[in-house]
């Protein structure tokens, strides 16, 4: 019974070309849209490398000074870091980087290098999970001498030497100093913005005032959990060392705050300095679920409309069926059928589609290193997607069709 | 004969109704990226008061040098910095440089030179510079004068230059500003001493904000500007950009600088501020594409449904051009009860003042939206406004 | 009852209501060799083969024949909604040929009325705004004057107080009376009609029969009707009886 369904949907498809072709036209493009808008999302917050184990890690960028009159917010002093954040005792380890990356010049020989820089400790790199494509990370020694070594991306080191493995033990000229590749690191896209940079040096060979006291400077803590259930217990932690703390220029600012946010956290409070710890998620939500539905009914009831039309167009069909004794619950089922059938071939479609825009994205270097493609969470939530939408576009039409009398249906068999 | 093809399509609604809800809502998304769209122009189109084309931007960090020596060292750098022969300008500035994302924002009361009463500003961009940036970066002076020698001398009020959209804020009836007060509190006021026409350094699509200059003079010891705004002699390139950040290494101990030039940030805030509309006008244009298929569709399989009816029309004496644009008529009719619906709810924006977006903004991204629409449904209409017209009107009748 | 018809029906108020078959009265629809041949990519079908045919004012002409031999194709000729292949057909003594579209519609509009057997409302109009119809297509006819013909046409059939129904509301008769109402309301010269009581039981057939009789006898309307029922036939002036595209009697 069921493989007579899907061959009578096959055959209705094929026979009016036309309709399939609007039809599909507009499932796959509403759903390449979708899979392609959390692609990047997924680029973006996912788990990926160098944050591979997203849901430990924790990052503590923002400080903001409240007072009455006036507020300041900023990424945060070094000193400050080091002093209450690495000493949380909740939390396996905490690396300490440069908080947004700095564009500089190498001087490779004759060569001049532009790229961005970011300063690190020796954590640093047992934190995330970079994907060393040559050498080594530098050490925890290596970062306490100051020693004069730094990290490449794969494309400025292929740039540089011509390839990942030449450029590991050669020598860069930067700020007038002489520094050595220890290790070249796969690219991490921008769009990653808490840990991209295209070249990483200890944080100690850096010129700046490392013990300045102020709160507020240009750095961030990466924390990583022990286990993802200790989240909440090291924001809490980080809760109750900010509430010890004596207020700087009490004259001025009456609070402190500052969270340690998840990268969703993070990406969603969006440099909001009124945004709570979870970044205001759920407002978030609100507005880009309301957006993606409102962006999926227009298509939706485009394909109900259609297939309202050809259900009328089809009634002659219907009334045969229902006088050989097909019920209204058959003829749903069939219609149905129908439908889901139309949007999973759509749902392929529209993911084959995706793949591609995702595809010419990458190449055009729009996100500069961006290795944006449909992965398994991607391609889940795409078809899920298309399930949902035949399901959508399919229910009122159907219904309406096992509604109509067979009588009328048959007089109102239209010619063509 | 509207008349009728208004009675006809109300008479209709129940099976149009759907088409009206698609309509309905290919508005709404027409009106919202008019709206940004509209927006973004309407924001192009204002004066950006400079220009970039030659200008770098220098920034350096101090070290652990003690605060105290840092103004020394900065002047040395300045003096090093303007003797440099490929450099034709050199201003200091605080970190609100042009395309930089950064901005430094104040409100102050306008007081009402007659009778001192005060009112509230809105936020101002203010941007605390060297006296040479004007130079630097080509500001028109449209009145008063800009920063002189005599401004080095402290006086009752803080002398200030404005652009011209503060200078409209401070007077909407049109009067000139120089002379002008504005007071903030417990610190000193500052008086108006010269109009600009604009420098927004947010950039060309950013709603332009206005704009106050206090000059950072030369016994200044209180805040350390770290940004240089420098303009360079045309065919400038790496070699400069070397020298000059090894003179900042080589002058201030502990001190390094980097150059990025005002053009590559401009691309990057391009960028970053195009994509969203960009990313938005592609989908919207996409949904549209969708509806028009739909609606060409629809259209097409109502035709083929209503032969006889049509071939009534002929046998009781319409032309072809009259069924044909009939059916054009139709649909037009059906748009417009769609864009009464949409009307109804993008009304709300303005009356609301749900966001910040000028009314008249609205309005045409309204026209916008509508005229969008209809031309969208008459190209729909199009080819099945043709089939209909070509109808056999003794064929359609015959069947049955 | 409101003065409907106009000045030219006036003048066969005198017309004998049992006219001669041919000959008496101005010749309304004059066919002269029409013939009608389907082209097919494989075959060719005669449809009407050289008609010769004189259609009177005044007169009842009813057509028999066959499924399939003709008499439709014939009806939509002579309500120039066809072209035939050849052969001459004059309207009030003028031919039609290479009248343009706008022409022809113009024609249709002001000299023709036609009702068919599967009625041919519009679903979506009232019943007075489907009578409206050939007023609306009418220049210089406005709203006011649409709504009272044709609420005059309708009174003539027996339906003014149905006039807000739609058609869906009413039985097969009524449906078919509000058709002739349609095709009276503008006031044509000839009516043609296909198979008028074809859909309808033979009470409701009768109804409209005997509508259609009185609108030719007391209004002089020459009416054309194609039929299948030998007694309806037999009640007309004339019967013309078609075989294979050609005229048999």
């Amino acid at each position: 019974m069921f493989l007579s369904y899907l061959k009578i949907a096959w055959k209705v498809l094929l026979r009016r070309k036309f309709f399939t072709f609007i039809s599909l036209f507009g499932i796959s493009f509403t759903l390449m849209m979708l899979v392609v808008l959390y692609a990047l999302f997924d680029d973006a917050v996912g788990p990926a490398r160098p944050e591979l184990r997203a849901d430990r890690l924790l990052f503590i960028n923002r400080m903001i000074l409240r007072g009455p009159q006036s507020q300041s917010a900023s990424s945060v002093g070094y000193d400050f870091l080091n002093r209450y954040v690495r000493t949380l005792r909740t939390p396996e380890k905490v690396a300490v980087s440069e908080r947004g990356s700095v564009n500089i010049t190498l001087y490779v020989g004759e060569q001049v290098v532009k790229v961005d820089r970011c300063y690190t400790d020796g954590n640093y790199w047992a934190v995330l999970d970079f994907d060393f494509v040559a050498g080594r990370p530098y050490n925890l020694a290596e970062v306490r001498d100051a020693a004069r070594v730094l990290v490449l991306n794969e494309t400025v080191a292929r740039r540089s030497f011509g390839s990942a493995a030449a450029a590991v033990g050669q020598r860069v000229q930067l700020e007038g100093q002489p520094y050595q590749v220890l290790g070249v690191v796969r690219d991490v896209p921008t769009s990653r913005e808490l840990t991209y940079a295209e070249c990483w040096l200890p944080v100690t060979t850096t010129t700046a005032d490392l013990r300045d006291p102020g709160f507020m400077g240009d750095y961030q803590a990466i924390v990583l959990a022990r286990r993802t259930a200790d989240v909440p217990a090291i924001q809490a932690e980080y809760q109750q060392v900010l509430a010890r703390l004596p207020i700087p220029d009490p004259g001025q600012y009456q609070e402190i705050k500052s969270y340690a946010r998840t990268l969703l956290a993070h990406y969603m409070a969006s440099h909001n300095n009124a945004a709570g710890q979870d970044g205001d998620a759920a407002s978030f939500w609100r507005q880009w679920v309301g957006l993606g539905l409102l962006f999926m009914l227009l298509p939706a009831i485009n394909l109900v409309n259609i297939n309202v039309s050809r259900t009328l167009e089809r009634a002659a069909e219907i009334g045969v069926r229902k006088a050989f004794g097909a019920t209204g619950g058959m003829l749903i089922r069939q219609f149905l059928l129908e439908n889901v059938l139309l949007t999973l071939l759509g749902g392929l479609l529209g993911l084959g589609l995706a793949a591609l825009v995702l595809h010419l994205l990458n190449e055009s270097h729009f996100i500069p290193y961006a290795h944006l493609g449909v992965n398994g969470r991607v391609f889940g939530v795409g078809l899920l997607l298309a399930l949902l939408f035949g399901l959508l576009s399919g229910v009122y039409p159907a219904y309406k069709m096992s509604k109509l009398p067979a009588n009328q249906a048959l007089k109102g068999g239209i010619a063509l | 004969m509207i008349r009728h093809l208004f009675t006809l399509m109300w008479n209709r609604r129940r099976a149009n109704a759907l088409l009206v809800v698609e309509i309905f809502l290919a508005f709404v998304v027409l009106f919202a990226v008019g709206t940004i769209g509209t927006n973004l122009w309407a924001n192009y189109r204002q004066p950006l008061g400079f220009d970039y084309a030659q200008v770098w931007q220098l920034n350096f960090t101090t070290g652990a040098q003690p605060r105290t020596e840092q103004f020394g060292t900065q002047r040395q750098l300045m003096a090093e910095l303007r003797a440099n022969p490929q450099v034709a300008g050199a201003a200091l500035t605080a970190g609100n440089t042009p395309f930089s994302f950064n901005d430094s924002q104040t409100r102050l009361d306008f007081v009402e030179p007659h009778d001192s009463t005060r009112r509230p500003s809105g936020p101002i961009n203010t941007y605390y510079i060297g006296p040479e940036l004007r130079a630097v970066m080509n500001l028109e002076l449209v009145a008063g004068r800009w920063f002189g020698p005599a401004d080095a001398v402290q006086g009752a009020h803080v002398p200030v230059v404005i652009d011209e959209r503060l200078q409209r804020a401070m007077y909407p009836d049109g009067r000139s500003a120089l002379n002008g007060l504005l007071a903030g509190n417990n610190e000193p006021s500052r008086r108006v001493i010269g109009v600009v026409r604009a420098y927004r350094t947010d950039g060309e699509l950013q709603e332009p904000l206005p704009s106050m200059f206090e000059a950072i003079l030369p016994n200044d010891t209180t805040f350390l500007a770290q940004s240089v705004l420098l303009r360079v002699k045309p065919g400038s390139g790496a070699a400069l950009e070397k020298q000059l950040t090894d003179d900042v290494r080589r002058i201030g101990p502990g001190w390094t600088g980097t150059i990025r030039t005002l053009t590559d940030m401009h691309t990057v805030q391009m960028k970053m501020r195009l994509t969203k509309p960009l990313l938005l006008g592609s989908m919207s244009v996409f949904l549209l594409l969708n509806v028009a298929l739909g609606l060409f569709g629809v259209l097409w399989l109502n035709i083929s449904r209503r032969r006889g009816e049509l071939g009534v029309r002929r046998a009781m004496g319409a032309t072809a051009g009259g069924i044909s644009r009939q059916v054009l008529g139709e649909i037009l009719v059906l748009t417009t009860f769609g864009l009464a619906l949409g009307l109804l709810v993008a009304v709300q924006f303005p009356l609301l003042g749900v966001q910040n977006v000028r009314p008249d903004i609205y309005f045409t991204a309204m026209l916008l939206a509508a005229g969008a629409l209809y031309l969208l449904a008459t190209v729909c209409a199009l080819y099945p406004s043709r089939l209909a017209a070509g109808i056999q009107p003794a064929v359609a009748l015959r069947e049955e | 009852m409101t003065n409907l018809f106009t000045s030219a029906t006036d003048s066969f108020q005198s017309q004998p209501a049992t006219a001669p078959a041919t000959g008496a009265g101005r010749a309304v629809l004059q066919l002269t060799g029409i013939e009608k041949v389907y082209q097919t990519r494989t075959i060719e079908t005669v449809a009407l083969n050289h008609v010769n045919l004189t259609i009177n004012q005044g007169e009842f002409v009813s057509v028999m024949g066959p499924s399939g031999c003709g008499k439709s194709t014939l009806l939509s000729i002579m309500g120039l909604l066809d072209e035939p292949t050849s052969g001459t057909l004059e309207l009030d003594g003028r031919p039609v040929q290479s009248y343009s579209d706008k022409e022809l519609a113009r024609l249709r509009n002001h000299k023709i009325g036609f009702v068919f057997q599967s009625y041919h409302l519009i679903n979506d109009l009232s019943v007075l705004d489907n009578v409206e119809l050939p007023l609306l297509y009418r220049s210089g006819v406005g709203g006011r004057q649409r709504r009272q013909r044709a609420y005059a046409a309708l009174e003539k059939v027996g339906l003014g107080a149905r006039t807000g129904h739609f058609p869906s509301q009413l039985s097969g008769g009524q449906r078919q009376r509000v058709a002739i109402a349609r095709a009276l309301a503008g006031e044509p010269e000839i009516i043609l009609a296909d198979e008028p009581t074809g859909n309808l039981d033979s009470v409701m057939g009768e109804e409209i029969m005997d509508l259609l009789l009185t609108l030719n006898r007391e209004q002089g309307t020459t009416i054309v009707m194609v039929t299948h029922d030998e007694q309806q036939a037999l009640k007309t002036q004339r019967l013309i009886r078609f075989f294979d595209g050609s005229q048999v009697s």
